[in-house]
Order: C-alpha cells, then sequence, then structure tokens
C-alpha cells in the first residue's frame, strides 16, 4: 500500500530514481558554483 | 534521516520543484550580477581593465609624425 502511487503519482523506486539524479545534478552545480566563487576571490576578495 | 531523504519527492511534484529551483537559482544569478555591476569595486566591465586604449594611443600618435 505504502508503495504504491502517492500524492505525487511517483511510485517509492520512482521517487530514489529521481532523487539519486537531483542529488546528483546538485552536486555537480555546487561544484561549479564553489569553483566559480573560487575564481571571483582570486580575482578580487571582498572579506 | 538522509536515506529516506527520497520520500520528498512522494510530496512535492519533481516537476513544478525543478522548474521552481531553476527559476530562482536565474533570478538570484542575475540579482547578484546586476548589484555587483552597479559597485564601483566590483564591476568587470568598466574597470579599466586590461587596459584603456585612449592614453597609449594618443602618445603614439606623435611620435609617427
Amino acid at each position: 500500500m505504502a508503495n504504491d502511487k502517492s500524492i505525487t503519482g511517483l511510485s517509492d523506486e520512482e521517487a530514489q530514481e529521481f532523487h539519486g539524479i537531483f542529488v546528483q545534478s546538485m552536486t555537480g552545480f555546487f561544484g561549479v558554483v564553489v569553483f566559480a566563487h573560487l575564481l571571483a576571490w582570486l580575482w578580487r576578495p571582498w572579506l | 534521516m538522509n536515506d529516506k531523504l527520497y520520500k520528498l519527492w512522494l510530496i512535492i511534484q519533481p516537476s513544478t520543484a525543478l522548474i521552481g529551483l531553476a527559476a530562482f537559482l536565474a533570478v538570484l544569478g542575475l540579482v547578484i550580477h546586476m548589484i555587483l555591476l552597479s559597485t564601483t569595486d566590483f564591476n568587470w566591465l568598466e574597470d579599466g581593465m586590461p587596459a584603456v586604449s585612449v592614453a597609449p594611443a594618443a602618445q603614439v600618435a606623435p611620435q609617427q609624425m
């Protein structure tokens, strides 16, 4: 019953699959963001 | 706690969350860029870098005559 459709219509497996891709994408994006801030800090430190 | 975090997508619509997140990050990025361009310390377009080309050109021209 809990493994069936939810409020969003996703099954437990689909939610896990989406979560994996989401976390991976978010990690990649934040990696780019941190790198950009590193370059910006080397260009002109703001503190 | 972390291993059950995926259950968020049973409550929140992934498509809505992705569109909302993309819109938020785009607006945030644009706002930060605009704020930086409005300052004198961090404006990278009108800081005279790498060089202001008016002064050297004016000096070279008389020497060649």
